[in-house]
């Protein structure tokens, strides 16, 4: 009778948002196949087919690969960043005293900013002429050292080839950090307290406390990071679009943002579904491979 | 007698110092723990500071004095000029009505959906559930030029209605999995109750299991929220006219200007008007925002 009754909603409830779902949610994706396969200006009256030619040229495509290696390298680099520094200041927030619940607001408060925001202070940090590190370095006498340290002739950080990636990964990780320590945090509280206990009472401590308990039982935890980083690493475009300002030069260039300029500022818009399409390929191998590398037998408590 | 006193007495002290030597190796040992924290939080706080600092110096004392003086003039004005003349009022009042549309709408449809799917038992049930997952497997751009010409072609492009159909779409089934989550830990026997009460479908969901699952409904709406604040790439594809820009579209392209024209401080000005109700929204809500996020995140 219950039943009956609400049976009801299905068509005010259900009806409408399958309808808005499939038909801008899901079909635009289906149709991308076909997509992949002509060329279009955005002008003519419709696209034309050219089969395969987009993936014949897109392996010719300099720019891309360049765009590819690029993205590769941020994604690496965040997963080697944030995924220890994540997981060390969890660990260091739930082991203080004091200025615990400080911390945790102060550590997340950056990753509520908008990416905009985060590029435009950055910008202003890290500019080579008017920024505030430059200022401070000057101001400390550590110019020059840095420079033959470094072995570049000026610190241009988000300009010179040897600076700009590292200098970006530096920005990704000051803005993200709060969000995966939450997400650390998150699962460290799940590892009840008597697991610590009874390890305690067996003698262990310290390191290898966090060897033999911690590390095993947060493991679901650590795979799901893991994926987050490599899947929002991979599809990176706001901070990358933002911080390049007006054109991004090919030093910082990403997938994602290659593909924008490919459908919106070059009008290839067949050509830039077909990039998408291998990133999407790109990101399900990935994520593939992290399921299949970090698999392991979980430990049940 | 007397002795068992001094004697007690110096147990209390010896006890007292052994205390005092703990608290000291403790406090030792999570020095670099402190360190460490207080360096990441300060850089936090003190860049917030500093940017509140950047806004209200005139600009041309940026070039004279360098990035880290203190403002000679205070420069209110710099705040009135971004709101009229850099648009910034403008923006803001767009930002405003496409989250709180944008989030009203996408709960609204995320928790009715949910409901369908949670409790109402009907024929192609689970294709429908499976129709709403795959969308969570595809990275998001492999559909961004077929949707860019769908809706193009239906004359939305440069339109609200553009902004609030992605909004309300775009995080639609991860929204309605959360929620499913959250009406299946609620007991029938509370519709049934309603049910045999002369409740009719309608009373039951607005009255009863909506106010119900209001801890999950406000999580959701929540990061609707923020993330529609703060969105970027929508409003970059799908608007033309400067008139209809948010905050993060109109002061990204502001500040790409302002490379020639001399207005940094100002847009300093304007960052802070873009943050500052999210980070009033953050600190109102912060054990709420720290805990959803959670819930959020691990999706699988």
């Amino acid at each position: 009778m219950l039943q009956k009754e609400l049976r009801k909603l299905i068509w005010p409830f259900l009806v409408p948002s399958l309808i808005l779902y499939l038909v801008i949610g899901l079909w635009p994706n289906i149709e991308a196949f076909y997509w992949a396969l002509t060329d279009y200006d955005g002008i003519a009256p419709r696209q034309t087919y050219v089969g395969l030619r987009n993936f014949q040229y897109m392996m010719n495509d300099d720019r891309w690969w360049g765009a590819v290696s690029n993205t590769l390298y941020f994604a690496v680099g965040t997963v080697f960043t944030l995924l220890p520094f994540g997981l060390l200041f969890a660990v260091l927030i739930m082991s203080v005293r004091r200025g615990h619940g400080f911390f945790k607001t102060t550590v997340y408060f950056p990753s509520i900013l908008s990416l905009v925001i985060v590029a435009f202070l950055w910008v202003f940090i890290l500019d080579p002429t008017i920024g505030l590190l430059n200022e401070a370095l000057k101001a400390l006498g550590l110019v020059d050292p840095l420079k033959r340290l470094l072995g570049v002739t000026a610190l241009n950080w988000l300009g010179h080839p040897k600076l700009a990636k590292p200098s970006i990964i530096v920005v990704q990780l000051w803005s993200a950090l709060g969000f995966y320590a939450l997400l650390f945090m998150a699962g460290l509280a799940k590892i009840p307290a008597e697991m610590y206990d009874a390890a305690k009472i067996d003698g262990a401590a310290g390191w290898s406390l966090f060897r033999h308990v911690t590390w095993p039982l947060l493991f679901p935890t650590t795979q799901t990071v893991l994926l987050l980083l490599i899947i929002n690493g991979l599809q990176t475009f706001t901070l990358i679009y933002a911080l390049g300002g007006g054109g991004i030069s090919p030093l910082t260039q990403v997938m994602a943002t290659y593909i924008y300029r490919t459908a919106f500022t070059d009008r290839r818009f067949g050509y830039a579904t077909a990039l998408a399409a291998l990133l999407m390929v790109i990101v399900m191998a990935f994520t593939l491979a992290s399921r299949e590398l970090t698999k392991r037998e979980v430990v049940q408590y | 007698m007397a002795t068992d006193s001094v004697r007690s007495m110096e147990l209390a002290q010896w006890q007292a110092h052994q205390a005092g030597e703990d608290r000291r190796r403790r406090f030792l040992r999570s020095l670099p723990a402190y360190v460490l924290l207080g360096t990441f939080s300060a850089s936090a706080i003190l860049t917030f500071i500093w940017a509140l600092i950047m806004s209200l110096r005139p600009n041309r004392e940026l070039f004279t004095y360098g990035a880290w003086a203190l403002p000679k003039v205070w420069a209110w004005q710099n705040y009135v000029d971004a709101w009229r003349q850099m648009r910034v009022g403008r923006y803001f009042l767009n930002t405003v009505l496409y989250s709180g549309v944008g989030t009203i709408g996408a709960v609204i449809i995320a928790a009715c959906t949910a409901y369908v799917l949670a409790r109402v038992k009907f024929r192609g049930r689970n294709l429908i559930y499976y129709l709403f997952l795959i969308s969570l497997m595809i990275p998001g751009y492999l559909a961004l030029v077929p949707r860019y010409f769908l809706m193009r072609n239906i004359g939305l492009v440069d339109t609200y209605v553009v902004i609030f159909l992605l909004a309300w779409t775009g995080g639609l089934s991860f929204n309605m999995f959360l929620l499913i989550n959250f009406f299946e830990t609620l007991p029938t026997e509370l519709e049934e109750a309603a049910f045999i009460d002369g409740g009719n479908a309608w009373w039951i969901f607005w009255r009863v299991m909506f106010p119900l699952a209001r801890p999950g409904i406000a999580t959701i709406a929540i990061f609707t929220f923020m993330g529609q604040w703060n969105e970027f790439m929508i409003p970059l594809i799908y608007l033309r006219d400067p008139a209809k820009y948010p905050l993060a579209l109109g002061l990204q392209i502001l500040s790409f200007n302002a490379t020639y024209s001399a207005t940094h401080t100002k847009l300093f000005a304007g960052m802070i008007i873009f943050m500052v109700p999210i980070l009033v929204m953050y600190l109102i809500l912060k054990d709420r925002i720290t805990e959803g996020l959670t819930v959020g995140a691990i999706k699988g």
